[in-house]
């Protein structure tokens, strides 16, 4: 038995009280491929082969669909601003001409109900002057994946000949970083890779002087460990790693730029909520949509095992409601009632939240587990407790 | 690894002792920018939700 799928009791959640966080972030596959290979994608590396059977695009017809039952759902619940991300594969392999379809669309469709957002994340490859142009144009704000210096980036991120895709991606970040674009840059997403210098690593991304940035771990789960995670928790290297990119970042006498993940888990250490769902216990009130209409809860799922993420609904025949009474989507949005036993009992549950949903996920029994990521979230966090500690003290010392 | 966690609190750091009224004056370092964030939102009524992870 599975939990959530085959334990997680909605009907008596309902019965009980719970009543579901409508959705308010809509992840948009418009193209299911990509122009890189990246090797540790969680789309086409990893344990799901989903994308085999999607179509490559996603249709116009099923784009209209899409932005209707966004609109259908932000009328339902009254919601006054909703945000859409394009994503992908590689969302600008289906053309800038179906974004500004679905921007437009949505825009009219949703002009009395309130304010809607769109991001679009790419590996920046085809990020030249008319595409940026187009975006800005459209309104559409630009995060870039980008993993450090070129020998970092480079590692990973490569065209499927095998060449490094930093010098395209570097191109495209000075065009983006510079007026008139810099108003549509969102930031910069980094995957941590053990063998790069994290204060090397978070310099070589400041060089591109992003807004916000994040630092995401390698997906992995305790059935199929992430690269170089210590299973036994006793030296917690990822969270060493982070340790020392906090420090680099925490310790600048102006803050240079935000980064997501250090500035969630200060947030919840200071008594406020987490605004991602790396951490915390705040309600995932996220959809994906993939092209060919599938809803899905959030596609890093399929890092975990094959068919993870679905939900058998599409758009074609479901309202964005049935999805909210679906046990996975339900897991992530009843907090502290999804976690297990031992992360019930543990101290900074509120703060890591169990981590990642999808990295806790083991084979037989499903995702009532800590995070694979335990021991690296615990010491990441009580590192950053302490700084802040300290940092508060010397405060009060002043004001005193 | 786990028995080590039990020495934490779940109420991390305290803030009443800080005079919030004087935050506006600090520099702009992130642990300013945080508690001016953290006050910030405080006195806001929105629901806080999880974003999605594999965008910014």
């Amino acid at each position: 038995m599975v939990w959530p799928m085959d334990l997680l009791d909605v009907p008596g959640l309902l019965a009980g009280g719970f009543r579901p966080t409508p959705f308010r972030q809509f992840i948009v596959k418009v193209h299911g491929r990509c122009n890189l290979a990246c090797d540790y994608c969680y789309l086409y590396e990893m344990a799901d082969a989903t994308w085999r059977s999607r179509p490559r695009s996603m249709s116009r017809d099923t784009a209209v669909r899409v932005c209707e039952r966004i609109a259908e759902h932000a009328t339902a619940h009254h919601l006054d601003h909703v945000e859409v991300v394009f994503h992908g594969g590689e969302p600008l392999l289906a053309g800038v001409g179906l974004v500004a379809e679905m921007t437009g669309r949505l825009r009219r469709l949703l002009a009395a109900e309130g304010r809607v957002d769109f991001t679009i994340q790419t590996n920046g490859v085809l990020l030249d002057e008319p595409v940026l142009a187009d975006l800005s144009r459209l309104g559409v704000r630009v995060g870039v994946s980008l993993d450090g210096d070129q020998a970092a980036n480079d590692r990973h991120r490569r065209f499927p000949h095998g060449g490094g895709s930093h010098d395209a991606v570097a191109a495209a970040l000075r065009r983006l970083s510079a007026e008139p674009y810099r108003d549509v840059y969102a930031g910069l997403l980094c995957v941590v890779d053990l063998r790069s210098d994290p204060v090397r690593t978070y310099e070589s991304l400041l060089e591109f002087a992003p807004p916000r940035m994040d630092f995401l771990l390698p997906h992995g789960n305790w059935t199929e460990p992430p690269p170089g995670v210590d299973l036994t928790g006793a030296t917690a290297p990822y969270g060493r790693w982070l340790i020392a990119a906090f420090d680099r970042w925490y310790g600048a006498p102006r803050q240079e730029t935000e980064v997501r993940l250090f500035g969630e888990i200060v947030n919840v250490l200071l008594g406020g909520h987490s605004g991602t769902e790396q951490v915390g216990l705040s309600p995932a009130a996220l959809i994906v949509v993939d092209t060919d209409g599938s809803l899905e809860q959030v596609d890093t799922l399929r890092s975990a095992y094959h068919g993870a993420a679905g939900t058998e609904l599409n758009v074609r025949t479901h309202a964005f409601d049935a999805a909210l009474r679906h046990p996975a989507v339900v897991a992530r949005q009843i907090g502290v009632e999804a976690l297990g036993d031992t992360c019930r009992a543990c101290a900074i549950r509120d703060v890591c939240g169990g981590g990642y949903y999808p990295h806790r996920y083991r084979e037989g029994s499903g995702f009532r587990h800590r995070s694979v990521y335990c021991a690296d979230l615990t010491v990441l966090i009580r590192h950053i407790r302490d700084r802040l500690r300290q940092d508060l003290a010397a405060l009060r010392a002043r004001q005193a | 690894m786990l028995e080590e966690q039990s020495d934490l609190e779940s109420e991390l750091v305290d803030l009443n002792d800080i005079p919030l009224s004087k935050l506006a004056t600090c520099d702009d370092s992130s642990l300013a920018l945080a508690l001016r964030r953290v006050t910030r939102e405080m006195g806001e009524s929105r629901d806080v939700i999880a974003g999605f992870q594999s965008g910014i």
